[in-house]
């Protein structure tokens, strides 16, 4: 795929496999292709031995463990460490002090500044730009192009900013999708936990991606207020400092109040 | 062995055997049938050892001995000396009354049990109804809501006898005073309020009930903004939803949609101000609690 967003990023990776650096840092929005970059600097330094983990600290001890019995090269991705607990960071902190020559770190973050400076301090960052329309496109060709013709003449498509969000899309089921796309239709004069649960999950009980649903319903509305708030709800979502249910239960009210 | 049920029976039906061991880890029960054999023999002898006491029966004596409960505690040496010829000697002895021996240990009941099985029966921990029904027997004056506490809060029956004892010295005025809770820290539980302890303060806006959750909360303070969060929530719900049934439906009337408006933004706010800078954790709580004094609570801006 010849992603523009992704070019640059894939110089410089090029220069830092070439360079043989064992800690990268790739910096990106949601969704814009971080782990897919971490899994190409994979393939450039002809490693097999690909290994991504969340950011927890079970899961980098694990990891850790896991590279001191073995000798062969490998590359492990650590996704979203600004996400994770503090003490997750520290875990990995300890080991990028005392690299092992056979492993190969990439972590991958939304918010450069949430990485403590200590771990910025031992990578090198590689920054990737925000997909535009025609790489998104582009992305979803590959998957289906009569599915692709159906969703983009949806109202759901215009939120559609990065691959997650075309993966997400393509996995939905078309009552999922009729589910989602009526959303804008939402009473609200129902009760705040109603609003919560029809925004939060689909018939089926399944979750849906808050993310997105908050971002169609801030394109949906004309009402400038509800937008300021659904771009409220949308950075505090991103930050992960209180949990999403609460941060959606606050929208609810705005939503359902308009502010008194 | 012996069901507890079997040896309680025939002691409140006034039939009781000539030995009893009592075994297990539940020693007020057993105080308590000791003290029923002694109403009913209207002595009580306590001696040093089994061996004494069969001894003693073997004697022939000037006065006859009147029936007793003759009661022997913790007596190793009989446990250790236990086979087949004394077993035989306690089954044939002609006890003047019943005699009791406490042991503790379980090995100790394995090897009584092996030979005295119709004479052993081990005591321990009681079904929190059984322990509820004694403690209304001992102590027939106190109020349900203390001997449920008492319940609550004792490990075993001779604890709860305790707590009870030490709360009947007290004026039942001055007992209602308290709270659960505050009962229950008195008597060394810390950890004891729970999400709707919170939930109910919160509703019923009472200022003094949150600061006492507040305070008995331990780790779980953490939680307790998340906890008004989802107050608002059903509060919300119930104002709307005349029959939906909730511990909070007898509050709703105190709320209005503003006054969970405001209150659900004003908690929100301080869960960002923890989040982001070093706020303490119980000020923050104190200040929403003194928000529920308010006849319309305040909105965010108000305050600011």
């Amino acid at each position: 795929m010849n992603l523009m967003c992704q070019k640059q990023a894939l110089e410089q990776l090029q220069r830092i496999a070439d360079a043989d650096n064992h800690s990268v840092l790739i910096e990106g929005i949601k969704g814009c292709g971080k782990t897919y970059l971490a899994a190409q600097f994979a393939k450039m330094k002809h490693i097999e031995d690909y290994t991504v983990v969340d950011s927890t600290v079970n899961s980098i001890k694990d990891m850790i463990e896991r590279s001191y019995s073995l000798t062969n090269n490998m590359i492990m991705c650590v996704e979203n460490l600004d996400i994770g607990v503090a003490a997750a960071a520290f875990t990995l902190l300890k080991y990028l002090e005392e690299p092992k020559s056979n492993v190969y770190i990439v972590v991958t973050c939304r918010n450069i500044n949430n990485v403590p400076d200590t771990i910025l301090s031992r990578s090198v960052s590689v920054t990737v730009a925000p997909p535009i329309d025609s790489d998104i496109i582009t992305y979803a060709m590959t998957k289906d192009m009569t599915r692709l013709q159906i969703l983009k003449g949806l109202p759901l498509w215009k939120v559609v900013r990065s691959f997650q969000d075309v993966d997400m899309l393509f996995l939905l089921t078309p009552e999922k999708v009729d589910y989602l796309t009526g959303l804008n239709r939402m009473k609200l004069s129902n009760h705040v936990s109603d609003i919560i649960w029809q925004m939060g999950h689909y018939l089926d009980n399944s979750e849906t991606d808050l993310d997105f649903v908050v971002r169609y319903i801030m394109l949906s509305t004309n009402s400038k207020y509800m937008k300021q708030c659904c771009i409220e709800c949308l950075t505090e979502l991103s930050y992960n400092r209180i949990a999403s249910h609460a941060t959606l239960a606050k929208l609810a009210f705005e939503l359902k109040y308009g502010g008194y | 062995m012996l069901s507890i049920q079997t040896v309680g029976s025939e002691i409140l039906q006034n039939t009781p055997r000539k030995f009893y061991v009592f075994a297990g880890s539940e020693y007020g029960i057993k105080e308590k049938y000791i003290n029923i054999l002694q109403t009913y023999y209207g002595e009580k002898i306590e001696s040093p050892s089994v061996i004494s006491v069969l001894d003693n029966m073997a004697t022939k004596h000037f006065v006859p001995l009147t029936p007793a409960v003759y009661v022997v505690r913790y007596d190793d040496n009989f446990v250790a000396a236990l086979d087949a010829v004394l077993a035989r000697r306690i089954e044939t002895a002609k006890i003047i009354g019943t005699l009791v021996c406490i042991v503790e240990q379980n090995k100790h009941a394995q090897k009584i049990d092996k030979h005295l099985p119709n004479n052993i029966v081990t005591i321990d921990e009681v079904h929190s109804q059984f322990l509820t029904k004694y403690l209304h027997q001992d102590f027939p004056k106190l109020p349900d809501r203390f001997i449920t506490v008492a319940a609550e809060t004792a490990s075993n029956y001779s604890h709860a006898r305790h707590i009870c004892y030490c709360m009947s010295q007290v004026s039942v005025n001055e007992l209602f005073e308290l709270s659960d809770a505050s009962l229950k820290k008195l008597f060394g539980v810390v950890d004891t309020v729970t999400e709707n302890d919170m939930k109910i303060a919160v509703a019923a806006r009472n200022f003094a009930r949150v600061l006492d959750v507040i305070e008995h909360s331990g780790a779980e303070i953490e939680k307790l903004h998340y906890t008004i969060l989802a107050t608002m929530i059903e509060i919300d719900k119930l104002i709307e939803s005349k029959y939906a049934e909730s511990i909070l439906r007898n509050y709703v009337k105190r709320w209005s949609h503003q006054d969970t408006y405001n209150m659900f933004m004003n908690t929100y706010a301080e869960l960002q101000k923890i989040r982001s800078i070093s706020v303490d954790m119980e000020s923050s709580l104190v200040y929403l609690a003194a928000l529920l004094q308010f006849s319309t609570i305040p909105a965010k801006e108000d305050l600011q």
